[in-house]
């Protein structure tokens, strides 16, 4: 009977628990409800994060800083590049963490030339090292699958035989950025936290016939780094141009005009779009480098207005001429 | 006594684990939702709600035994076309573009070797050869066995009715392209038994046809502003170069419009009529700087002939036009 007693729950107790668990329930419902937040641009701690520019450029040198080298054999001809400009050792000190910055946009063959040239990755990668980087980071946000852009592209084995680390674009490496002085890059997503992880950042393009912004180089490149629905920029291509150019002021660009895509860019598809330039310029000016680039396109500086606008902001000349670039030729 | 300790002791333990769950469920909450992400490709949906029946086409035996799927069928429509193709994707979106399907096939022997389709519905069989004409590449060879087609070293292009489609290959290998063109015959098969409208270059005459010339010129045909859509195709006529044009109008009033806005442009450029008769009634003739054209109207379409040859040799393309327009259409009737 004692026994019975103990095990029995008196009704004061039941409604007492039974209480409890409804105001348990209650808060963590409302906790639940209070956490929610349907628009994720609102939920950021750091959401429109205003920033002036990313600069990871160098003091310029007169005299060296552009350099253009022919020849068909891209390690060869960047090799020599970078060179003229003083090596890499003027670029990269002991130590520092660079970033390189490809065009990886398409899960397509290097051969087609729609993306960065594995070959380019892998000897900058190695030049990165022998002027003693710590460590090489390779990223941008692809418009197809990363994973698949990355690995088709030949990039990711490139970048695997040579040290550099690939960093796919994850969820918490974007963040809302405000640019000073911008319309477009208001409180929009960016690839930024492989950005402040490096001291430099080195960017490499290929010259590519575009259909919208009718040429797709160095400052275009820049555009891997926005997240979100950017397409909506394409209705007014040159003006993120110019401002992702506000955006990142590099220490070197590297554009690519080895094999020229003169039609049906940005992907092209076939080697037919191609044609054989033997071209490869680096600069620390972007707006001089793709200025040089248009013209393996039969474009002057004047047919792209995201260059003429660039350099009324100051951001670089198309006068490359006026930076007497150094050239040569490459004998590999 | 004891038990009933030991009962409390339970439910202390089971309330202190509950607890435990409820914080750690409450910091995946917060550290989810600290992490902002807006990725570049996922606003749009990849996949359209209702199953295209293309996706029935890139199926798992397209390339034959040597390929083998390498993913799912990917479904691309106007609002996320950007993600797959970037800045080209304004060619199709000013052309009517419905939807993209895109599979890649890998080959058995190696992943590093494979092929990947893109196939286009484009609406209306003028739009898909739109799309077709002005993306050709100079370095090609035509497909013997498409009406409208060409390979690269590297890539099959073809138009098929309302479709257009590419296979892009990984390598130059011959065996590849080999299969690609077999694919590419499939998918022209499947593509030719779906319903589209006959459109303006069904009705170019066959004779002196000049392969592969066919191209549409979306605005100022020959210079002139108001000849928009203007499809155009060359014929070699006792070794001179002709050109055949035609225009597809919404009704015969428009045609004729058009007929008359052009013959005012060639007329008020210093253009005259010569002499000699054209067996078209109704047609007109001007000659402007050593070329001649020949213009007429049949129903909704504006059309002509053009070229610095006899015009003798005008004159008998434009009647063989005419009559290859009238029977085409009659057909159709």
């Amino acid at each position: 009977m004692q026994k019975m007693t103990q095990n029995k729950l008196s009704r004061r107790d039941f409604i007492l628990r039974c209480t409890k668990a409804g105001i348990s329930a209650a808060a963590a419902a409302a906790m639940a409800g209070w956490l929610y937040e349907a628009d994720p641009a609102k939920i950021s701690p750091q959401s429109g994060n205003i920033v002036e520019a990313m600069n990871y450029s160098i003091p310029p040198i007169a005299g060296k800083t552009m350099s253009v080298v022919t020849g068909s054999n891209r390690p060869a001809t960047v090799t020599k590049a970078i060179e003229l400009l003083g090596g890499m050792e003027r670029f990269v000190r002991p130590g520092e963490n660079v970033l390189l910055k490809p065009n990886a946009g398409f899960a397509m063959p290097p051969r087609i030339c729609a993306t960065t040239h594995p070959e380019l990755i892998a000897q900058v990668t190695k030049l990165c090292f022998q002027a003693g980087a710590k460590k090489v980071f390779i990223t941008d946000n692809p418009i197809n699958d990363p994973k698949s852009c990355f690995e088709l592209s030949q990039i990711a084995s490139a970048a695997q035989k040579n040290g550099a680390e690939i960093l796919l674009p994850r969820p918490d490496y974007f963040k809302p950025i405000t640019l000073k002085g911008a319309e477009l890059i208001n409180n929009w997503p960016m690839l930024y936290a492989p950005l402040k992880k490096v001291d430099k950042v080195i960017g490499i393009a290929i010259v590519k016939d575009h259909r919208r912004s009718i040429a797709s180089m160095s400052m275009k490149n820049w555009y891997g780094l926005l997240g979100g629905n950017r397409s909506i920029f394409h209705q007014d291509i040159n003006k993120i141009i110019v401002e992702l150019a506000m955006l990142i002021r590099p220490t070197l660009v590297i554009l690519d005009g080895t094999e020229t895509m003169i039609s049906n860019g940005p992907t092209g598809g076939s080697e037919s779009d191609l044609k054989q330039t033997d071209t490869m310029i680096v600069s620390c000016d972007q707006v001089a480098a793709d200025s040089f680039g248009a013209s393996l396109l039969g474009l002057k500086p004047q047919d792209l207005p995201y260059l003429v606008k660039a350099e009324s902001l100051g951001l670089g000349t198309t006068d490359y001429q006026s930076l007497e670039p150094l050239y040569a030729q490459s004998k590999a | 006594m004891p038990e009933a300790i030991n009962r409390n002791r339970t439910h202390t333990i089971i309330s202190y684990v509950i607890l435990f769950v409820l914080i750690i469920i409450f910091i995946a909450i917060i550290t989810k939702q600290k992490h902002y992400y807006v990725p570049a490709a996922p606003i749009a949906e990849k996949t359209t709600a209702e199953t295209p029946k293309t996706q029935a086409w890139l199926n798992p035996q397209l390339f034959g035994a040597d390929l083998e799927p390498a993913n799912e069928v990917e479904n691309y429509n106007a609002a996320n076309l950007y993600e797959k193709i970037d800045g080209k994707a304004d060619l199709y979106l000013e052309n009517e573009f419905v939807s993209l399907q895109c599979r890649r096939y890998s080959s058995k022997q190696s992943q590093q070797e494979w092929a990947e389709v893109y196939l286009y519905d484009m609406a209306k069989a003028r739009n898909a050869f739109a799309v077709y004409s002005g993306q050709k590449r100079s370095k090609s060879q035509p497909l013997g066995w498409a009406q409208f087609g060409y390979k690269t070293k590297d890539a099959v292009y073809s138009a098929s009715g309302n479709f257009y489609f590419e296979i892009i290959l990984s390598s130059d290998a011959n065996q590849l392209l080999q299969a690609a063109e077999s694919a590419a015959r499939q998918l022209t098969g499947f593509a030719s038994k779906e319903p589209s409208e006959p459109f303006a270059i069904s009705f170019f005459p066959k004779d002196n046809f000049v392969f592969d010339s066919l191209k549409l010129i979306k605005e100022d045909a020959f210079g002139c502003a108001d000849m928009k859509n203007i499809f155009t195709a060359a014929y070699s006529v006792s070794g001179n170069d002709l050109t055949v044009f035609i225009a597809d109008t919404p009704d015969s009033n428009s045609a004729q419009v058009l007929f008359d806005k052009y013959h005012n442009f060639l007329t008020e450029n210093g253009g005259t009529e010569p002499a000699n008769n054209i067996d078209i009634p109704g047609s007109k003739a001007v000659e402007l700087f050593g070329t001649t054209d020949i213009i007429f109207r049949y129903e909704n379409y504006f059309a002509g002939v053009r070229g610095s040859g006899p015009i003798g040799d005008l004159n008998n393309l434009a009647v063989l036009f005419k009559n290859s327009l009238a029977d085409a259409k009659n057909d159709t009737k």
